[in-house]
């Protein structure tokens, strides 16, 4: 052949094979999902005519463990795993099928079985309850508004201090946002259907409030209306705002919230089984804060013109005074912080968890009640523009707030024994009581009584693995309360079910 | 097991958190009352010039300000003149009530009076400045001391002063008026006045130490200034034209009858500030213009010295060229006089002299150059008290001096700190025996803040002979920028405001 032609001819067979491979790629990507689908119904076939080992030496297996996520849905993942789980169950592979399971729950950490499902085997049934549904832990963000409350705790005045016992100091909204742990502790069956979370927050809280005084009381002016200062000045405080001259100021504080709480979620008796859909709390606990900053804005002291002078209108005015900063703590020029920087307070709480899938929103209502003096006692005096210029003495004064917020939490689940049916722990505690018998015979002085011990002793050995696998698969769960879910006791709905037998035909399991 | 843990640990979290809860504020109000400011008044400007310590029948403290007020004048006049303004509060420094002596009413209007020489009617008003104030021995309540300037309307029916008087008010317990006294000359219900006078200090002496004086044995002793100068001085005839004032020092008895006055000084203004009552006389600290060389005069600090039945002057002594002085105290003990003013208008200086006028010594008091929170003195200071502290603490001092201060937060273009210039600022100042300074207190800033006087708060040691300071009192005035107040400021012994000792 002429080398021209060759070439040529070289160069249409590695066009046509490139042509003809990427057709094939194309129409491979399309067959494998289709393929899967097809793998599935077969291997449910399969299942309900009781070939297990066709079952389980499908190529299903390649679809689950492709790294194309598109080629099987999560429902159908899941019903994979199930059958796969259900086969090994039934083939006695106590093991394999725990690893099947796993992996389902991998897919689907919320999936329950329940007595009343009819296409679970007892065995199956067993198996999941020995599983935690709950979330190792979630993360949750959460933003929004607080209500801050004084109270004052004794007076201190530039002027008669006796009658500032009424409060002068009127509630602002702040705002807060902040992220949150939450560990799951302990679930409680009886007497109630609760369990537990410890949770651990960071917040970053802005608490405000508003203060207005009216200054320069003097009791003994020659008025009717001072003929009884302790009524009748109280009443023109809270009535006529201003006598002559007023400070008025809002404070903004600035906080950082640490607080750790114990969560008591309710489950519903009826949604025992199932993930609830609404979840009510409350909460407990105590709360570290640190003050980060707080400072006057709009601070302002005023003359007010009465009717009868003249021009004695005058005000003194700033925009903003800070009175408290983490940066700045007695510079040159700069007073000592007149706010203590920690507190601490104890809160409670109730709220919803709203779930969607396997995370969650919710709303929170709180309310955090402060202990201690909001006051840097010593540097009351020590605000230089505050004192000569403002006329101004902070009370001592302690806050309580009131917060309302929305949070959205990403739960994270890692399939894991219950600890009761951890086969590690089981060993351990096996090991311990054996190791407990065993100084007891050795202890007993009766030689019958010691033999029998030993023999005991010896038994519990020799069935100890069986023991522990028993346990490890649920096996020491009540059957009388799965049988009673299944009406198959007395009192329950009459129910056809068949137990599945290698080779014999087993329950269906419907796959959408 | 699992549920016991998280129970421990969350008890043990909890109880951690809670304890720290229960940390004690020490906010009793058993702790309030050790350090505390003030302020007294109305819409309109004050003056806070004394106070003193009273202690009840039951040992509570209670405290007394003397001082003025525009804020309760007469109305048709437009409050433009001071009434003398009299407040009493409690150990807290809560006002049980305040009075004012001056104007009667709001509606008060000016008096109309006839010019004897003209026959002009002409309209008359007070201004009157409290000053001094005494807690009277026998307990029947307190004399409250100033001057009262007397206004009158000019042709163009513009007030202008005429002249000053000192005057009197009695008052008991309750600060009603018992009675009232003009120190009065020749002249003063003439629009002209020939003299005015103006008090500056008083004592009242003791009856049984004055007894044996016999008739001359009077009750109070005044110090201050007057135009009705002694014309036997030397140098009167060539500068008689420039004397304009001499140390003025008058003697009365329980009806503020005059006793004796006197009249000394040179051929400029003179003026006495403080009396004190020695061994066996009188002595009036005060402030001369000698002559320096041949054409000049220059301030000094002096003392005069009265005899106490006539009121003769048997010692002067001059100290310090250049000084004002403005307090002076009396160590009966040691038998030293300290006196305590300004120098140059610049520093602040203590001269010590002892009973026969002799110096002792001169001291320089030493200011905190930088101040606290970013004042910095600059500019002229004037001294207003001191006081002998008990045992052999040393002295209290209170001044005022014109300041920059920092503005914290505010900071100019170039990141500098903006500033409040001259202002005047509020100084407590406690020195040590050898007038080192030991503590300071700086207070205020507005532009017409003054310092007044000071007090101890005391209690009797043991054997009830000698008395220890619990805290100090000043009082002043505070000018916070819309108006001024009387201020009253009670701190403790380091002058520290802490409630946590």
């Amino acid at each position: 052949m002429h080398p021209i032609t060759r070439f040529f001819v070289i160069h249409r067979l590695i066009a046509s094979t490139l042509l003809c491979l990427s057709t094939v790629s194309v129409s491979l990507a399309q067959l494998e999902k289709e393929d899967c689908d097809y793998l599935l119904k077969d291997v449910q076939i399969n299942y309900n005519m009781g070939l297990l080992d066709d079952v389980l030496s499908s190529d299903l297996i390649d679809c689950l463990v492709s790294s194309n996520k598109r080629l099987l849905t999560r429902q159908d993942k899941v019903a994979a795993y199930r059958l796969f789980t259900e086969s090994f169950l039934f083939m006695n592979q106590i093991d394999s099928a725990s690893r099947q399971y796993e992996k389902l729950l991998l897919q689907d950490p919320l999936h329950r079985v329940t007595p009343n499902d009819k296409t679970a085997s007892y065995d199956f049934i067993y198996l999941s309850n020995t599983y935690r549904k709950k979330p190792i832990f979630s993360l949750y963000g959460n933003i929004g508004v607080n209500y801050s409350r004084i109270k004052v705790l004794q007076p201190y005045s530039i002027d008669n201090s006796a009658d500032k016992n009424y409060d002068a100091t009127g509630s602002n909204i702040g705002v807060s946002g902040g992220l949150g742990f939450e560990i799951p502790v302990w679930e409680m069956t009886k007497p109630l259907p609760i369990d537990f979370d410890l949770v651990l927050e960071v917040n970053a809280v802005n608490r405000v409030y508003n203060y207005k005084d009216s200054l320069y009381l003097n009791v003994t002016q020659e008025d009717a209306r001072f003929e009884n200062p302790d009524e009748s000045i109280r009443a023109n405080i809270i009535s006529e705002p201003l006598l002559y001259g007023s400070t008025t100021f809002i404070e903004n504080q600035l906080w950082m919230d640490i607080p750790l709480m114990v969560k008591i979620n309710w489950r519903s008796k009826k949604n025992r089984e199932k993930a609830s859909k609404v979840v009510p709390y409350v909460y407990v606990g105590m709360n570290n804060s640190f003050l980060l900053n707080a400072q006057l804005k709009d601070l302002r002291r005023s003359t007010i013109e009465e009717s009868d002078l003249d021009a004695v209108n005058k005000t003194e005015e700033k925009q903003k005074h800070r009175i408290f900063s983490l940066n700045r703590k007695g510079e040159e020029g700069i007073p000592e912080p007149l706010r203590s920087g920690y507190n601490v307070s104890l809160l409670a709480g109730a709220g919803l968890k709203l779930r969607l899938e396997r995370n969650y929103f919710f709303l929170d209502l709180r309310y955090n009640h402060f202990f201690l003096n909001n006051v840097n006692r010593k540097n009351r005096y020590s605000d230089i523009e505050l004192l000569y210029s403002f006329a101004y003495v902070d009370s001592d004064f302690r806050t309580s707030n009131a917060a309302f917020t929305l949070g959205f939490a990403k739960s994270f689940y890692t399939p894991t024994k219950k600890r009761r049916y951890n086969d590690i722990v089981l060993r351990r505690r096996l090991d311990r009581m054996i190791r407990r018998k065993k100084a007891q015979a050795s202890n007993t002085p009766n030689r019958d009584l010691r033999d029998q011990l030993n023999r005991n002793i010896r038994d519990l050995e020799r069935r100890s693995g069986s023991s522990i696998n028993r346990v490890k698969n649920g096996l020491n769960k009540n059957k009388q309360e799965i049988d009673k879910a299944r009406g198959i006791l007395k009192g329950g709905p009459d129910v056809n079910i068949k137990e599945p037998k290698i080779n014999v035909q087993g329950p269906s399991i419907k796959i959408n | 097991m699992k549920k016991q843990y998280f129970l421990y640990l969350f008890m043990g979290l909890f109880s951690t958190m809670f304890s720290t809860s229960c940390k004690k504020d020490k906010i009793a109000p058993a702790n309030q009352h050790t350090a505390f400011i003030k302020y007294y008044g109305h819409v309109l400007d004050q003056e806070g010039h004394d106070v003193k310590v009273l202690t009840t029948e039951e040992g509570a403290t209670e405290y007394l300000i003397l001082g003025s007020s525009k804020s309760f004048g007469s109305l048709a006049l437009g409050r433009a003149f001071r009434d003398m303004y009299l407040i009493k509060t409690d150990s807290l420094g809560n006002e049980i009530w305040s009075r004012k002596f001056g104007n009667d009413t709001e509606e008060q209007t000016a008096e109309l009076r006839t010019d004897e020489d003209d026959d002009e009617e002409y309209e008359e008003e007070y201004d009157e400045v409290g000053k001094r104030l005494l807690v009277l021995k026998d307990g029947s309540g307190y004399l409250l001391a100033g001057t009262r300037t007397r206004y009158v309307t000019n042709e163009n029916n513009q007030w202008v002063s005429v002249d000053k008087k000192i005057i009197l008010y009695q008052v008991d317990t309750d600060g009603e008026k018992v009675k009232s006294h003009v120190h009065d000359y020749i002249g003063w219900n003439e629009k002209k006045s020939c003299c005015s006078e103006e008090l500056y200090d008083i004592v009242e002496l003791d009856p049984e130490v004055e007894a044996p004086l016999g008739s001359t044995a009077g009750k109070f002793v005044i110090a201050g200034s007057t135009t009705r100068v002694d014309t036997t001085k030397p140098d009167f005839e060539e500068e008689g034209g420039n004397d304009k004032k001499d140390i003025f020092a008058v003697k009365l008895d329980e009806n503020f009858e005059t006793l004796w006055s006197r009249a000394y000084g040179f051929v400029r203004e003179d003026n006495g500030v403080s009396i004190l009552v020695l061994s066996n006389s009188y002595a009036v600290a005060g402030t001369v213009k000698i002559p320096q060389g041949s054409s000049s005069f220059v301030n000094a600090y002096t003392l005069v010295e009265y005899n106490k039945s006539s009121g003769n002057v048997i010692n002067t002594q001059e100290y310090e060229s250049g000084g004002i002085a403005q307090s002076a105290c009396w160590d009966d003990l040691n038998q030293v006089i300290t006196i305590f003013g300004t120098v140059d208008g610049e520093n602040l200086k203590i001269v010590q002299a002892s009973e026969n006028f002799d110096e002792i010594g001169k001291y320089d008091v030493s200011l905190n150059p930088n101040g606290n929170h970013g004042y910095k003195t600059s500019g002229p200071k004037t001294a207003s008290d001191i006081v002998l502290l008990p045992g052999k603490e040393g002295y209290l001092l209170s001044a005022t001096t014109k300041a920059d201060i920092d503005i914290r937060d505010v900071k100019d273009a170039e990141g500098n700190p903006e500033k409040i210039t001259g202002a005047e600022t509020i100084h407590m100042i406690k020195l040590d025996s050898k007038f080192n300074t030991q503590q300071e207190r700086i207070m205020g800033y507005g532009k017409s803040s003054a310092a007044g006087r000071i007090a101890l708060i005391e209690k009797l040691g043991a054997g009830a002979t000698t008395t220890t300071a619990l805290g100090y009192v000043l009082t002043g005035t505070f000018d916070i920028g819309t108006n001024a107040m009387v201020g009253l400021v009670r701190t403790n012994t380091d002058l520290s405001f802490n409630s946590d000792e």
